[in-house]
């Protein structure tokens, strides 16, 4: 008998130890950006601007969804009950580049960093996954590349998105 | 399918928009496995350049479609088709639109371009045309921009539709695009030729063209930032851009161009010696109940009092209620007017006018801006000349 309880012991613990090894090894990676605009005139903010269906950024200061700054969600996920990464943090590159070849004004063109800022993670929901939000205060008129980068763990993950905003005449 | 115009392949004329053609087809068409070698594509690169990998891939798909009997699976001879060699409505080229992937049965390129696109449906056309009805334009102005959609997919195959904002924008919409600090433009409120239901910018979005690698572009925008994503204006995208402008003032659609640089834009009159803030005077007084005219970049008007004109300020100012207002013009406008009625019996002097105050002159701003929102109202009943 004590020899069956504890084969059944040793199983369970075995069992155990390679579900936790699973967990152990889902790797910490950035599985999304998620991109929404302020809206001046309401205060409010938008739909994600990035993926099928998002609105065409186009002339995005005016309109009654005028719109000059973006709000940047970074989602994490690091696997169902594991502990949030100690150290770990998202650093954000935004960087504004492209023309806007059917302005009246061809000044202002060059590549820029607009934002090049790293937070630490916040509390993880029990799905494992965590978001990390930045403001980018001045969205309009150009292509604006995000390259977000998981730092401080090993096997760093990297997603890169980018927003195509335009104005025109 | 769009028709190549000279032979392709080995000795052909190998122009670059058939090359492109022809490779996309081969590219769309799947050589079923044989041993050593998986089910895939005859080709896996359209670049409009004609080498030894399209040469082979043309000679690989007669090989097995056309000096072969397909029944029998054996070599036949085939007069009308050379080896190596596509040629405008030859034996290859009906077997190679007849081996293509039904939903690339209609693919398209632009004369002298290499990107290859998938032709839009009617119902996609139908889509743009009934976003159109959506929009606000003038009657006539809208037809033509229907027209230029129709025209474009005609003849081209492309579902061209109206940007964002990219109808007639009210004189707060021109406010927010000028003062976004982009130097976007330099129309005031009511200075664009958009501010009237006459002036459309168009575009791409949805345009489903073929990468080089075969695979479809299924989120293009109206700008084509996928085909250009610096927005330099890339030849191969700049080549849309100049077809849009073709059709657009074609007789057929009968618009117009704008600035040479602003390629979206279709208009409805030739703005050629059309001065924007003349018009927009003329626009103003005949809306209002006030007289202005245009002075360089900035506006006079008569406040209302009937006499002289005096100076207030750019449209922007005028809109944002910043007109450059003072209480003497306020005063001497006065005056002038009560000069002009005549005296009561017996009055020997006239009363003493009362005196000017700060709410007077905001007053006024306001009373401008009122004036500004008449003629926005009153959009449909501007004129070029």
């Amino acid at each position: 008998m004590m020899l069956r309880f504890s084969a059944v012991f040793a199983v369970t613990a075995i069992s155990f130890c390679i579900v936790a090894s699973a967990r152990a090894q889902v790797p910490a990676k950035i599985t999304e950006i998620q991109a929404r605009a302020f809206e001046s005139r309401t205060g409010t903010f938008s739909e994600n601007l990035i993926g099928a269906g998002a609105r065409e950024l186009g002339n995005m200061p005016t309109g009654k969804n005028a719109s000059v700054s973006t709000f940047i969600i970074v989602k994490v996920a690091f696997g169902k009950s594991s502990p949030v990464p100690t150290g770990a943090k998202v650093r954000l590159v935004a960087t504004e580049s492209g023309l806007t070849p059917f302005s009246s004004s061809k000044k202002d063109q060059r590549k820029k960093v607009i934002l090049d800022s790293s937070s630490l993670l916040g509390p993880a929901d029990t799905d494992g996954t965590t978001y990390v939000g930045f403001w980018l205060k001045r969205t309009d008129c150009r292509t604006v590349v995000l390259n977000a980068t998981l730092t401080g763990i090993a096997g760093a993950s990297t997603k890169v998105e980018t927003l195509p905003f335009t104005c025109y005449e | 399918m769009q028709a190549i115009r000279n032979s392709v392949g080995d000795s052909g004329t190998n122009e670059r928009s058939d090359s492109a053609l022809v490779q996309a087809i081969l590219a769309k068409i799947i050589r079923a496995a044989a041993p050593g070698r998986p089910a895939g594509p005859y080709l896996t690169k359209i670049d409009g350049d004609v080498g030894s990998k399209t040469n082979n891939a043309i000679r690989d798909f007669q090989n097995e479609y056309v000096f072969v009997n397909e029944a029998t699976q054996q070599s036949v001879a085939n007069p009308l088709a050379t080896p190596g060699l596509v040629r405008p409505g030859d034996p290859t080229w009906a077997k190679m639109l007849e081996k293509v992937d039904a939903a690339f049965s209609d693919m398209r390129v632009l004369i002298g371009g290499k990107t290859v696109y998938v032709a839009a449906t009617e119902n996609q056309r139908q889509a743009k045309i009934n976003a159109v009805n959506a929009l606000t334009f003038t009657q006539v102005f809208r037809t033509r921009v229907i027209n230029c959609i129709t025209q474009m997919h005609s003849l081209h195959g492309i579902a061209i539709g109206v940007c964002p904002q990219g109808d007639r924008r009210t004189f707060q919409t021109q406010y927010d695009l000028l003062t976004s600090g982009r130097g976007v433009t330099n129309a005031g409120p009511g200075e664009s030729n958009h501010n009237f239901g006459m002036a459309a910018d168009l575009g791409f979005a949805g345009l489903r063209w073929l990468r080089e690698n075969g695979t479809v572009v299924e989120n293009e925008d109206p700008w084509l930032h996928q085909l250009d994503p610096r927005q330099t204006l890339a030849p191969e995208a700049l080549r849309f851009w100049e077809t849009l402008r073709t059709v657009g003032t074609s007789p057929a659609v009968g618009a117009f161009r704008g600035p040479v640089a602003d390629r979206p834009h279709l208009q409805n009159w030739n703005d050629a010696n059309v001065s924007m803030t003349r018009r927009l005077a003329v626009h103003l007084t005949n809306s209002g109940t006030m007289r202005w005219e245009r002075q360089r970049s900035r506006y006079t008007c008569d406040l209302g009092f009937g006499g002289a004109l005096f100076e207030v300020g750019t449209a922007a100012q005028i809109w944002n209620r910043e007109a450059t207002i003072t209480a003497e013009m306020i005063r001497t406008g006065r005056a002038a007017q009560a000069a002009t009625r005549p005296m009561q019996g017996g009055q020997q002097a006239r009363p003493a006018a009362a005196p000017v105050t700060e709410q007077d002159v905001r007053d006024m701003r306001t009373e401008l801006r009122r004036q500004f929102d008449l003629a926005d109202a009153n959009w449909e009943n501007w004129t070029a000349n």
